[in-house]
């Protein structure tokens, strides 16, 4: 018990250490394999209770609050090494797991109608016959699961640059398509060739089971490291569009961060990419918007009304640099628990309209960064989120005398 | 130097590391190795016994084609396919 608690000092020790060299202005990157190393095994609630040890101790909420673009940068390491162990495709729901469940109920039919084409070659009944149709009219289905993946899925890849294999197997599709119609076809014909079934019929199951082998271990695998979670997520509200293939996905994925573009949608607003953007004074096109956002002299993110990650600036030496997975997340899990509710606080007085901005200042190093909060509104004075601006002020303050000539 | 082919690589690690083995791929049967845009995508997911499976080739045939070639085949680890 002594060794555990004796741990748990240890661990404290080490994220003093980890802060204080933030602190002194060590980069992020820096201190991150230490801090992997500290929480290794250890929980996310164990962690936010060294932060609140530490609070209590007398640190500063500040200072524990460095943390948080560690804790970003790090999680992401390990949510991702979380995902591979747990699999999205995996997770019923996702696009490729249905896929993948689609895959399986397609082989199970194709068994049974091997199993029907088998008591055909010894009794070519018409009755036999029907049988093997009714299967291949269940198997059509597969049309489904092609069309979705041809039209959902495909585009993305294509728009990553894989273009020819997705206009390969397109191909092949379309002749399965192809074969599966016309054993129907001779199936529902009067005059029966009964090898020419027997032929056909398995060879069209063999083509439907080689591209289950395409999709499974080449496909679905380059399809999960291409394609980010967002455009899933957007696979898996289009799907229902075309339809299933045999089977009824039930449940639905909802991966843990919010997809920006179509929160915006749903509120009504049509994201602009393309054509100029009209502001109170000037039009300007998304490009020099985002140009001069990252020239301002000063590090910019923004949270909405709900709490969300929505942006950052990229400017060339952020002092508090981000990690572009903190878009879409709810800033309240990117702070450790112990120091959200001094977020909150802010964040409330904003709305309300008690306040409309907050300063902080603090030293890092050789820097002394001025870090303001402001209460975003529109011209109706409605809260629209926190705009958070960061500036290193120390050389601003060294300015003295005047300067009117160019730097050569 | 043995010229060490293994059959867990993807076949697009496999060329970047011995360019020859496309012509021998491509005579065996496995006609996409020509098309760099297949190598480039697919070729980074496909791996040998794959292909073999693919495209109904005899695994062992291929083998004994690249050893006859000069090279050194491990297969180990398969079981995780």
């Amino acid at each position: 018990m002594s060794e555990l608690i004796n741990n748990r000092e240890h661990r404290q020790k080490v994220l003093k250490e980890i802060i204080k060299e933030l602190h002194d202005g060590k980069a992020v990157d820096d201190v991150k394999a230490k801090f992997a190393e500290l929480i290794q095994g250890v929980s996310t609630a164990e962690i936010s209770e060294m932060e609140a040890a530490l609070i209590a101790e007398g640190m500063p909420v500040e200072e524990i609050q460095r943390l948080c673009d560690v804790h970003a940068e790090v999680f992401k390491g390990s949510i991702e090494e979380i995902h591979r162990a747990e699999k999205p495709e995996e997770t019923p729901g996702h696009p490729v797991n249905t896929f993948i469940k689609e895959n399986k109920a397609v082989s199970e039919l194709i068994e049974d109608i091997q199993k029907d084409i088998d008591t055909y070659k010894s009794d070519a009944s018409k009755k036999n016959a029907k049988k093997i149709l009714k299967g291949f009219e269940l198997l059509w289905e597969i049309d489904k699961h092609y069309l979705r993946k041809e039209n959902l899925l495909f585009p993305y890849l294509e728009k990553y640059g894989i273009t020819a294999p997705p206009k390969v197997m397109w191909g092949v599709d379309d002749e399965i398509r192809q074969e599966i119609k016309e054993v129907i076809e001779i199936l529902k014909s009067v005059s029966v060739d009964n090898e020419q079934i027997i032929e056909k019929a398995e060879a069209a199951l063999v083509r439907v089971n080689e591209m289950i082998y395409k999709e499974e271990n080449i496909l679905f695998p380059m399809a999960m490291d291409t394609l980010s979670e967002d455009e899933w997520v957007k696979i898996q509200q289009e799907s229902k569009e075309f339809g299933f293939t045999l089977i009824k996905p039930k449940d639905k994925w909802k991966p843990a961060r919010v997809d920006i573009e179509g929160k915006i949608l749903d509120q009504g607003e049509e994201p602009s990419n393309e054509g100029y953007i009209e502001f109170d004074a000037g039009f300007m096109s998304p490009e020099e918007v985002n140009a001069i956002l990252n020239t301002v002299p000063f590090d910019m993110t923004f949270v909405d009304k709900d709490g969300v990650v929505k942006y950052f600036t990229m400017g060339k030496e952020r002092i508090f640099p981000r990690p572009k997975t903190v878009i879409g997340r709810q800033v309240s899990n990117c702070h450790p628990p112990a120091s959200v509710h001094v977020v909150e606080k802010i964040v409330e007085d904003f709305i309300s309209g008690k306040k409309d901005h907050e300063d902080f200042w603090i030293r890092m190093g050789p820097r002394y960064v001025l870090i303001r909060y402001y209460a975003v509104r529109n011209s109706k004075g409605k809260y629209l989120g926190t705009l958070e601006v960061t500036q290193d002020i120390k050389p601003i303050q060294e300015i003295t005398g005047e300067k009117r000539l160019t730097t050569d | 130097m043995a010229k060490v082919l293994d059959m867990n690589k993807s076949v697009y690690e496999l060329i970047k590391q011995y360019p020859e083995i496309a012509d021998i791929m491509k005579n065996i049967g496995f006609e996409s190795i020509s098309d760099p845009l297949m190598v480039n995508t697919v070729g980074r997911y496909m791996t040998i016994p794959k292909g073999a499976s693919m495209k109904k080739i005899n695994l062992d045939s291929v083998i004994k084609e690249f050893e006859a070639k000069g090279f050194t085949v491990i297969t180990g680890g398969t079981e995780n396919e």
